[in-house]
C-alpha cells in the first residue's frame, strides 16, 4: 500500500521480538537490544546503552572490516537511478544527546570496494533535550545512473552532552529510507496535482525535510484510489484501437484474458467456460519464484561468493519467496483460456492438447483411435513426468488423471508410455 | 443440492476496502511518506483523509458489484432465469351457521395464526372462487391460495382458520387436506450456484448430425454437397444396419464428381478435433445411379407442350440431382407426381411410372416407388414425358 515504500525491509525495521536485532546491526562502544514496548507508532525499537562512552554509535548493514554492505537487502532498486534516497529514524533519549546521522549507499561487489564505490550523505545533526520521540533525518544522495546495484547503510552517532557522567539510553524506531520521488507513481496522483495552483506546486518544491510534504499529502491521501486505478488499468480490456496487441501481455485483461488473468480472478471467470478449477499444477514445483540454480541461490548467498562452496542462505531471505506452488497460475490460465476443462471437454483437440500441456520437451503425443469408444494416447516416457516409476509400455495414471475431466462420457481412454 | 455439489457459485470482490481501512492505511503510509504528519480530529487534514477515503471506498464497492452483474447478465442473455417464489395453496371447508345456504365470495380471507409469545404471525389464504353451500348443507370445500408468494409453514389437514374477511352466516373454516406449502424466492447464491452448474454443463463439442451438418455448411464452402450419416462406417453404407462409434459424411462437387483427397482429409482431421473423441469418422464419397421415368401429362389450354414438357424435366431433374436430393431412403412416385403437377401449365398427370433404376442401390418395388438399399446415393433422372 502506498507508492514510497521503505528501502529497509522489514526484518531490520520491526523490532518486535526479544533480543539483539538481527546482526545487520551493530553497536560500536554501546550494546543493542530489541524492545518491543517502546516504539514511536508501533513495531518496537531499539535500546542502545552506552558501554561508558561519551560518543558511540549504531551502524545499520556495513561491515566494520571492509567497510562493505552486510547483505543485499536494502538495495537500490533500476527505478531509483537518478533519484534521491531520504532516510529517516525516530530516536527518543533519556538524556540530552547531539545525534548524528549519516546514510551511504555501498556498491554490491565481490572485489574490494573502491572509494568511489560508497556514497555517503552529509551529516545531519540533532540535538535531543525533550525525552520524546524526534525525527532525525540524514543528508540525501543522488543515486548515480550507473550499472551498480547499492545497499543502503545507516550511522548513527551519538553524544552525551548533558554534563551528566551517566550513559545515556537512547532509542532507535522506524528506521526508513526511501525514493524522493516514487510518491509520484501513484497513478491518481498527476490529476490531482495538476490541478493545483501552480504557486503552491512551486512553494511546495522548496520545502525540504519532508520534500514536497503538500504533495506528499496529497499523494497519502491517495494511496489506496492509486491501487485501485492500477487495478483498473490492468483489469480493463481494450481493443485495438485502445493499444491491445495479442502479442504485448501488459495490453491483455488481468480479468477476462486467460492469458494474463490474476489468479485470484481465476475461478469467478472460469465459471464462464464452465471450469471448475483443478490444482495442483501437473509440472509443480514447491515455490513460484524459488532460485533454480546456484546462481541464482547466489543472489540471496550471504557470502556472495556464485561458485563457493559455502553457499549458504538465510531462512529469512527464503520467506521473501513466493510460496504460491509453481506453476499454478499459468495452469489456471491454461484452463480458462481453453475451456478444456469446461466448455471444450471432449474433444480430440482436447484430449491431444492437454496431453501436451502435461508432458515436456517436444511434447510429443500420439492420438489414435482403438475399438469403439476407446482412444489409444501415446507418449514419450521421457516427456511424460511420473516420477521415474515408470516403464515404456506402461500407463501413467496421472495423466489418465489429468485427462478424466475431458473424457468424453462412455469413452475409455488408454495411454502408454513409449521410448 | 445434489451431492457432492462442486459448483457453487465463486463470487469476485475485485477490491475489498471499508472506509475506515482506506483512512487506516493512508495514516499509516504517511509514517513513511510524511513521518511528521500527526492527524487530529478537527483539522483539514484529517477531514480531507476521511473524505477521500469514503469516496474511495464507495469506488471499490462499486466496482464489486460488477462481477455479480456481469454474470446475471450472461446468465439472462442465455435464458437462464431465477426460480421465483410460488405461492402455498390448500383447499378449506367453510362451516355454516344453518342449513338456509350461503355463499362465501371469492377472495374470502382466512388465516393460519402462529403465536409465540407476544408475537403473532399471520398466514393468510384466499378463496379462489365463489363457494355457494346450497340451502340444506351447512358445509362446502373450496381451493385457497395464499395471499403472499413464499413458504408456509407446514399446516394439515383439519387446521383450523381464522376466518378474515366479513362472511355472513359463516361459522369456522378449516384445512380439509394439507396444504402446499409454497417456496420462496431463490437467493443470490442459489441463483447463481445453479447458472455456474448451467454454464458448466454447455460444452462445444459437435455432437448431433445436425451440428456437424451445420459445422459444415458454416464454414466449409469447398464441400458444396454432403450428407453426413449416423451410426455409419463407410466401409458398410447399406441403409438399416447401424455401426455405434461412427458416423460418415458423403461429399461431392455440384454436379457430382469427387472432391479432391485433400479437401476430404482435411474436414475429416478437422471434425476428429471438433467432434467427441472417440469417434469413428469416415469421409466418402458420393454415388449415383439413373432412375428411368415415364410420365404422361395434360396440359392447361393456352400453354406450349414442348414447353410444359421442358419445364417438367426440369422439375424432376431439379429434385433428382446432386443438389437437390434430399437423401430419402425412398423416392415415392407420388412426390414425383407432386412435383409434376406444381408446373406451370400441367393440368394433371395421366400416369407416372419409376421403371427402373441403373444400378443395385435402389430397386422399384411393388408399389412403383425406388427404394434405396444404399446411403449417399444420388438418383438421377432419364425422363420421358408425353402429353395427351
Amino acid at each position: 500500500m502506498g507508492y514510497s515504500v521503505n528501502k529497509i525491509s522489514p526484518s531490520d525495521s520491526v523490532f518486535l521480538a526479544t533480543g539483539a536485532p538481527t546482526d545487520r546491526w551493530r553497536g560500536v562502544s554501546c550494546s543493542l537490544v530489541n524492545v518491543p514496548t517502546i516504539a514511536k507508532w508501533n513495531n518496537g525499537s531499539i535500546a542502545v546503552t552506552g558501554d561508558n562512552q561519551i560518543e558511540f554509535s549504531v551502524v545499520f548493514n556495513k561491515l566494520a572490516a571492509t567497510g562493505k554492505q552486510q547483505s543485499s537487502f536494502s538495495v537500490v532498486t533500476e527505478e531509483m537511478r537518478g533519484d534521491y534516497v531520504e532516510s529517516f529514524v525516530w530516536i527518543k533519549s533519556d538524556n540530552i544527546v547531539t545525534v548524528t546521522s549519516q546514510m551511504q549507499l555501498i556498491a554490491i561487489t565481490n572485489a574490494p570496494l573502491l572509494p568511489e564505490e560508497t556514497i555517503s550523505s552529509t551529516y545531519s545533526n540533532t540535538r535531543i533535550t525533550t525525552g520524546e520521540w524526534t525525527l532525525v533525518r540524514s543528508g540525501v544522495i543522488q543515486v548515480p545512473p550507473d550499472e551498480h546495484h547499492y545497499g543502503i547503510s545507516l550511522t548513527i552517532t551519538f553524544k552525551n552532552v548533558s554534563g551528566v557522567d551517566t550513559t545515556p539510553t537512547v532509542y532507535i524506531s522506524h528506521p526508513t529510507a526511501y525514493s524522493r520521488l516514487q510518491f509520484t507513481n501513484n497513478p491518481s496522483f498527476f490529476s490531482v496535482y495538476e490541478s493545483l495552483p501552480q504557486v503552491l506546486q512551486l512553494s511546495d518544491s522548496e520545502i525540504n525535510a519532508p520534500t514536497y510534504s503538500l504533495l506528499r499529502f496529497v499523494e497519502t491521501s491517495l494511496a489506496r484510489r492509486g491501487e485501485l486505478f492500477d487495478l483498473y488499468q490492468d483489469i480493463i480490456p481494450l481493443d485495438v484501437s485502445q493499444g491491445y496487441d495479442p502479442t504485448d501481455l501488459t495490453t491483455h485483461s488481468a480479468l477476462v484474458d486467460g492469458d494474463k488473468i490474476f489468479p485470484e480472478f481465476a475461478p469467478f471467470i472460469a465459471q464462464f467456460v464452465g471450469t471448475k478449477l483443478s490444482n495442483p499444477s501437473p509440472s509443480s514445483t514447491p515455490w513460484e519464484n524459488i532460485p533454480g540454480t546456484w546462481q541464482g541461490i547466489d543472489e540471496v548467498d550471504l557470502a556472495l561468493e556464485p561458485e563457493s562452496p559455502e553457499d549458504a542462505v538465510e531462512w529469512r531471505s527464503l520467506e521473501r519467496y513466493n510460496t504460491q506452488i509453481s506453476g499454478l497460475a499459468d495452469f489456471f490460465r491454461w484452463q480458462i483460456s481453453t475451456g478444456y476443462y469446461g466448455l471444450n471437454a471432449g474433444s480430440k483437440t482436447a484430449l491431444v492438447e492437454a496431453t501436451k500441456y502435461y508432458c515436456t520437451g517436444t511434447k510429443t503425443v500420439n492420438y489414435s483411435l482403438g475399438t469403439t469408444w476407446h482412444v489409444d494416447i501415446e507418449t514419450k516416457i521421457e516427456e511424460t513426468p511420473n516420477g521415474g516409476a515408470l516403464v515404456v509400455g506402461d500407463a501413467n495414471p496421472d495423466l489418465l488423471d489429468f485427462l478424466e475431466k475431458i473424457r468424453p462420457l462412455g469413452t475409455v481412454i488408454h495411454h502408454e508410455l513409449i521410448a | 443440492m445434489p451431492s457432492p455439489d462442486f459448483s457453487n457459485y465463486i463470487d469476485l470482490t475485485i477490491y475489498d476496502v471499508e472506509p475506515i481501512t482506506v483512512y487506516n492505511d493512508a495514516v499509516d503510509y504517511a509514517k513513511i511518506s510524511l513521518p511528521e504528519f500527526e492527524p487530529r480530529v478537527g483539522t483539514v487534514e484529517n477531514a480531507i483523509l476521511e473524505a477521500v477515503a469514503h469516496s474511495t471506498a464507495v469506488l471499490a464497492n462499486t466496482i464489486n458489484r460488477i462481477p455479480d452483474g456481469l454474470m446475471e447478465g450472461i446468465l439472462a442473455l442465455m435464458g437462464f432465469a431465477r426460480n421465483e417464489a410460488t405461492f402455498a395453496t390448500g383447499s378449506v371447508k367453510f362451516t355454516a351457521y344453518d342449513d338456509f345456504g350461503v355463499t362465501i365470495a371469492a377472495g374470502t380471507v382466512v388465516s393460519y395464526e402462529q403465536v409465540s409469545g407476544t408475537t403473532v404471525v399471520s398466514w393468510a389464504f384466499e378463496t379462489n372462487t365463489d363457494l355457494i353451500i346450497p340451502e340444506g348443507a351447512t358445509e362446502g370445500s373450496v381451493a385457497v391460495t395464499a395471499l403472499s408468494a413464499g413458504l408456509y409453514p407446514e399446516l394439515f389437514n383439519t387446521q383450523s382458520l381464522v376466518i378474515i374477511s366479513a362472511a355472513e352466516g359463516v361459522a369456522e373454516a378449516e384445512l380439509v387436506a394439507d396444504i402446499y406449502v409454497g417456496s420462496d424466492s431463490e437467493t443470490d447464491f442459489e441463483y447463481f450456484s445453479r447458472g455456474a452448474q448451467f454454464l458448466a454443463s454447455l460444452n462445444t463439442s459437435l455432437s448431433t448430425a445436425a451440428q456437424v451438418s451445420n459445422k459444415i455448411r458454416s464454414s466449409y464452402s469447398s464441400i458444396p454437397v454432403f450428407k453426413v450419416y449416423d451410426l455409419t462406417k463407410s466401409d458398410n453404407m447399406t441403409i438399416g444396419t447401424s455401426v455405434v462409434g461412427c458416423f460418415t459424411v458423403v461429399v461431392c462437387a455440384t454436379d457430382g464428381t469427387a472432391l479432391s483427397s485433400g479437401t476430404k482429409s482435411t474436414l475429416q482431421s478437422n471434425l476428429e478435433e471438433l467432434c467427441v473423441a472417440g469417434l469413428d469418422i469416415s469421409i466418402a464419397d458420393m454415388t449415383s445411379g439413373v432412375a428411368t421415368v415415364t410420365l404422361s401429362i395434360a396440359i392447361v389450354d393456352g400453354f406450349t407442350p414442348a414447353n410444359v414438357t421442358t419445364d417438367v424435366e426440369d422439375a424432376i431433374n431439379n429434385y433428382l440431382s446432386f443438389e437437390g436430393w434430399d437423401f430419402s431412403t425412398i423416392l415415392l412416385r407420388n412426390r414425383l407426381i407432386a412435383i409434376v403437377s406444381a408446373v406451370a401449365g400441367v393440368d394433371y398427370v395421366t400416369e407416372l411410372a419409376i421403371v427402373s433404376y441403373s444400378n443395385a442401390n435402389a430397386t422399384v418395388n411393388g408399389a412403383g416407388n425406388l427404394v434405396f438399399t444404399k446411403k449417399g446415393e444420388v438418383p438421377t433422372a432419364d425422363i420421358t414425358v408425353s402429353v395427351v
